[in-house]
């Protein structure tokens, strides 16, 4: 069992992604604003954190960004989602430690989180 | 020929090469010392274009210094155009016309530009009595004219490719577009059969709605498509705007509702028109759609006015705004102002085709942080 913070514009996505990840066990927090993130994952302490790479008030870069430069939330894996193409070097780039391609199966996210929490070195998972 | 007959020639061709020299000097001192009163007279003439389009004047004043720099040098050079002079200013040309097309200028506005400019110099020269000896205009007009040639040929070059780009951008948004909905109905399948059996009906409710964004998203591609190609015919019918657009107008008051704005609509429902229901209808609708999908909080209205030969069907949001740029593209396809927002990008665009193939004209304007106001007109005859 993890504590997973998602953040994605789409409510019906994250409904969904909260549904399959709660399936297996973890405990999720989600949010629709970029902007909430730091506060949220400053409260919740997630293990990992799903960002999609596309949402409306600050891009997923942005998002990211934050986060690294924050010193208590900088050493907290991130997961990039999105459905964008030719993203992954660019999202690996700025430190996110794995890229989940739209549209992915629930047990390729619940996959991938379990990846990360094991400690693999990043992928891509597509 | 005798040596001093040679001399004499020679001489001659000298005084001649240095008179001309001369005169260009004068010019080219002329030029610069009226520089700042060319672009302040070119700039005046500009603006009136300038507002019709929305131009900032700092944006239209950039790049002409540039050109009038370039323009004394090559007045100094005693080169002949084509030369590595002329072609530094085909350089300045080039990046005017780039600036003209990330602008939004057509080519005729960007032809009545530099058409402007080239009045401007001439006739404050010719105020100053420079322009008397013949050769300085000719010369003159003969730069002017390459540098005009060469901005409509790069403005040309840049907007094709630019649209080449926007095409290659669209098809990577369209499948972004594409995959959100399909990614939720993946999930929302996987999970209904090994979920459980509470979620059933939620799971159901994000199916419904993520397959109804596919159909919207699919049938507005074909219906831009078919406008595209021409394939409309306009049918216009007698019918009152009540008839017209209650139920989308129903529909729409539940989406508004669900994101916790208000729609409010003011307009005679006994108001008889003749026009093409089903464009007429698709205009309201994508006009109101986009109006709701851009205000986070607060109202949505529509306004319908009757002004006897047409009709003016009025649209106010409270989003963000839009900047001039936006504005002036925002009714073409795929040209979407928040890129961040769902949609096609394709709604603003049928709304111009709808209307415009009924022979009415649509326009947007923005109200700073106070929202948008989309409104198009439509001819209609009673019978």
């Amino acid at each position: 069992m993890a504590r997973i913070l998602l953040v994605n514009d789409e409510p019906d996505l994250l409904e969904l992604m909260s549904m399959a990840l709660e399936n297996a066990g973890h405990v999720v927090e989600s949010t629709t604003k970029g902007r909430a993130v730091i506060d949220i994952a400053r409260r919740f302490r997630p293990d990992v954190i799903g960002i999609d790479w596309v949402i409306p008030d600050m891009s997923g870069a942005d998002v990211l960004r934050e986060l690294t430069s924050t010193p208590d939330l900088r050493a907290i894996p991130v997961v990039v989602i999105s459905a964008l193409e030719r993203l992954e070097s660019d999202a690996k780039h700025r430190g996110a430690c794995r890229v989940l391609r739209k549209p992915f199966r629930p047990e390729q996210l619940v996959g991938a989180i379990a990846d990360v929490l094991a400690g693999e070195p990043a992928t891509i998972s597509r | 020929m005798s040596v001093a007959y040679r001399v004499v020639m020679q001489t001659a061709d000298g005084y001649e090469a240095l008179a001309e020299r001369k005169q260009r000097d004068e010019l080219a001192a002329a030029v610069e010392r009226q520089a700042h009163a060319i672009v302040d007279r070119w700039l005046e003439r500009v603006r009136r274009d300038a507002a019709a389009a929305r131009v900032p004047l700092t944006e239209l004043r950039d790049g002409i210094a540039d050109y009038l720099t370039r323009l004394v040098q090559l007045l100094r050079s005693r080169d002949e155009i084509g030369s590595a002079g002329a072609k530094a200013w085909a350089d300045v040309a080039r990046e005017h016309a780039v600036t003209r097309v990330r602008l939004g200028f057509d080519v005729s506005q960007l032809f009545r530009e530099l058409i402007t400019l080239h009045h401007s110099t001439t006739e404050l020269l010719r105020a100053d009595g420079l322009l008397q000896p013949y050769s300085h205009t000719d010369r003159l007009a003969e730069l002017i004219e390459m540098a005009i040639s060469e901005s409509i040929k790069s403005y040309v070059d840049f907007r094709d490719y630019q649209a080449r780009r926007s095409e290659a951008e669209h098809i990577g948004f369209l499948s972004h577009e594409l995959r959100n909905p399909l990614g939720a109905i993946s999930l929302a399948a996987s999970e209904l059969r090994t979920g459980p059996p509470q979620a059933r009906e939620r799971l159901l409710d994000i199916l419904d709605r993520n397959v109804e964004r596919l159909r919207k998203l699919v049938e507005d591609v074909l219906a831009a498509e078919r406008l595209d190609a021409g394939e409309v015919e306009v049918r216009p019918v007698d019918v009152t705007l009540g008839i017209l657009v209650s139920d989308a107008l129903e529909w729409m008051r539940a989406t508004a509702h669900a994101k916790g704005i208000e729609l409010v609509a003011r307009f005679d429902p006994e108001m008889r028109l003749h026009v093409d229901t089903k464009l007429t209808l698709s205009a309201i609708e994508n006009l109101l759609d986009n109006a709701i999908k851009y205000t986070d909080d607060g109202v949505v209205s529509l306004d319908v006015e009757d002004h006897g030969d047409e009709i003016a069907v009025h649209v106010r949001d409270n989003c963000e705004g839009l900047s001039a740029e936006e504005l002036r593209v925002i009714f073409e396809p795929f040209r979407r102002a928040h890129a961040t927002k769902p949609g096609t990008g394709l709604g603003l665009a049928l709304v111009r085709r709808a209307v415009e193939v009924q022979g009415g004209h649509v326009t947007a304007e923005s109200l700073g942080d106070r929202g948008c106001h989309f409104w198009f007109t439509l001819p209609t005859t009673h019978h």
